[in-house]
């Protein structure tokens, strides 16, 4: 394959802006409480723009356009289909609400993966308009090993830095301090609950797939409705619209679908092969229940900073393979606390967009929990030199600052 | 004036990307602004096949660069309705009835499935020619022709049970009414059981090895650290 002929160019293109944006920001911006802030914002703007590559650019690919000469859309050609093969068709598993429905084949949402090789593709060979190879197990085996690596490299960093929710959440919150308003804080008690309702969350809905998918698994059809298979190897027999229970309350679909329909390039394909008859755009992607959710995190996020990532299962699933033990002890990306440069001021869990309070309450070393998402706001906002490092690797990539003029010693004050 | 030099490097960069954003941004635009002259259609017009005594019609307002009948088949280029983005070409006929399309993707530039949906009234036969531009003929495995069953739910129909395929992909469907959908899968992808263990489960495999190194790695590094 020529390179004129590839996505790599478009790719290649792309991450050299995202590289010079970079550069850019850590030169240029002065706002030491705000750099960090900014380079964030930045980056997920552009893991928007890289996880949702395909869409963008798929409406563009006819003829006359310059991206012609790419063939059909990065979406299905990117990663998923072309290089990991009827294997693993449906692309990398991330731990970022990645939604499947919009984004295709590249990287998908591990939930929606988890959720469909238990059930309806748990040793189906015909997926969404991909042939499957593999068995279920194995799939859901490639996944689990896919979202552990991703844990133990960059742990919940995809939440603060990459998922396309969290940038809504923080868009939200920006829109909630240009009013001046300010946002209310859960107890710690509450707090804490909502950290362990994520991992309710997991069980439920894996069980839920487990049920469905009870005669693929068990030979027993235990929800009428839930037989697989049909003429022609067809999807006949799934109950469509529980094919992936937790898709159904996620907030991210319908934005997703929204997005997708308000820049006119909503999927028809997709909604044809699934649900027929009167109404069935809505009856599919747009449930009232998945409306309602996402205004009520809406809401919720305006009024509580990243509401959604403190009961977010995905979020969950990558605490469990990256602050717990024993892939705590080996995670790569962490946030460390020197207690002795810590004079208990409190800053750092005031900021904190999801009310972690271990950089505050631990006496030092590894401070990173489950809630944590690694945004560095706190190492940020820190006034006391290397009081809070974030480190990866054992290599300090961002460290505290004197911000603050009484905080800074004489002679740098003076000079 | 030494911030704009190119060894300082960083403003040039930014204007290179400011350049090229633009360049992206309007290249996008440029092939929609190419109108051509196109015949417009209406739900009320009827595209009759005199010799078939049956009729084609659209549910939604839309228009197409072309249309003619040829050998009782009316080939539509470039068809596109109001509501909706660029459909493609399209061959249909219709034989002791009347079909109404009312949604229809050729040329899908997301998935890999391109399909028709329609309404059929009045028992008889229908061809259905969608354009896949493949290089050899398609399996009826790849093809789900369904339809509206009386009590509201999805009926799939299997090969010879109302429905076959041609050679050129011409798909004839008879005695079917109602909501009729013909949908084709590209799979693009062909299964083949014999592969050996390793290449049948690379992925698996790879995984698997990644996992391993990643944590080896890990472990080492923190050995390291906790010595330094």
């Amino acid at each position: 394959m020529s390179l004129v002929n590839s996505p790599t160019l478009i790719i290649l293109a792309y991450a050299l802006i995202v590289a010079v944006g970079i550069v850019a920001i850590l030169k240029f911006s002065k706002d030491k409480t705000r750099k960090i802030t900014s380079l964030r914002l930045f980056i997920q703007i552009a893991a928007v723009f890289a996880v949702f590559m395909g869409l963008l650019i798929g409406p563009f690919n006819q003829p006359g356009s310059i991206f012609y000469p790419l063939g059909i859309s990065p979406r299905d050609h990117l990663i998923g289909s072309e290089i990991l093969g009827n294997q693993f068709p449906d692309g990398i598993s991330l731990p970022i609400l990645a939604c499947y429905y919009p984004n295709g084949r590249t990287v998908t949402c591990a939930i929606w993966q988890l959720q469909a090789y238990i059930f309806p593709f748990w040793n189906y060979p015909r997926g969404y308009e991909v042939i499957y190879s593999t068995s279920g197990l194995e799939k859901i085996g490639i996944v689990i090993g896919m979202l552990v690596v991703a844990s133990v490299i960059l742990g919940r960093l995809f939440c603060g830095w990459l998922c396309p929710f969290g940038l809504y959440q923080d868009l939200l919150t920006r829109i909630r301090k240009s009013a001046r308003r300010r946002h209310l804080s859960f107890s710690e008690k509450t707090n804490t609950k909502l950290g362990q309702s994520r991992f309710i969350i997991i069980a439920i809905f894996m069980i839920l797939s487990v049920i469905f998918a009870s005669y693929a698994i068990l030979g027993t059809e235990v929800i009428p409705g839930t037989k697989l298979g049909g003429p022609q190897g067809t999807e006949a027999g799934i109950v469509s619209n529980i094919n992936e229970p937790f898709c159904l309350v996620c907030p991210m679909r319908p934005l997703c679908i929204l997005i997708e329909s308000a820049i006119g390039q909503m999927n028809y394909s997709y909604i044809s092969q699934i649900v027929y008859g009167p109404g069935w755009i809505s009856g599919f992607y747009l449930t009232s229940i998945n409306l309602a959710i996402l205004v009520a995190i809406t809401i919720l996020a305006l009024a509580y900073r990243r509401f959604w990532c403190r009961i977010c299962p995905l979020g969950g699933l990558t605490a469990l393979f990256s602050s717990f033990t024993p892939f705590k002890q080996i995670a790569l990306t962490k946030l460390q606390k020197d207690e002795h440069k810590c004079t208990k001021c409190g800053v750092c869990k005031r900021v904190c967009p999801t009310q972690a309070t271990a950089m505050y309450a631990q006496k030092g070393g590894d401070v990173t929990e489950s809630r944590c998402m690694l945004c560095a706001r706190c190492v940020e906002i820190c006034p006391y030199e290397g009081a809070l490092k974030f480190k990866f690797a054992g290599k300090t990539l961002m460290t505290s600052r004197n911000w603050l003029p009484e905080n800074k010693p004489e002679s740098s004050q003076n000079s | 004036m030494a911030a704009l030099t190119a060894s300082n490097g960083n403003p040039v960069q930014s204007g290179l990307t400011a350049v090229i954003i633009v360049a992206l941004v309007f290249s996008c635009f440029y092939s929609f602004s190419q109108a051509q002259a196109r015949q417009v259609f209406t739900p009320s017009d009827k595209f009759s096949i005199p010799q078939l005594n049956g009729t084609i019609s659209f549910a939604f307002n839309g228009s197409f660069s072309s249309a003619k009948l040829e050998n009782d088949t009316w080939v539509f280029n470039d068809l596109r309705f109001n509501i909706s983005r660029p459909l493609g070409n399209l061959k249909v006929s219709s034989e002791n009835s009347n079909m109404t399309i009312y949604s229809y993707q050729a040329n899908n530039f997301f998935g890999r499935s391109v399909f028709l949906r329609s309404n059929v009234n009045g028992v008889g036969t229908q061809m259905v020619n969608l354009g896949l531009n493949v290089s050899k003929p398609t399996s009826p495995s790849e093809w789900t022709v369904t339809i509206l069953g009386p009590d509201g739910n999805t009926v799939f129909l299997a090969e010879n049970e109302g429905w076959k395929l041609l050679p050129d992909d011409t798909m004839v469907v008879t005695g079917i009414t109602g909501n009729l959908s013909i949908v084709h899968y590209n799979f693009g992808v062909n299964i083949n059981g014999n592969l050996p263990f390793y290449q049948a489960h690379s992925i698996a495999i790879i995984t698997g090895i990644v996992l391993a190194i990643t944590v080896a790695v890990a472990v080492v590094i923190k050995i390291k650290v906790r010595k330094d």
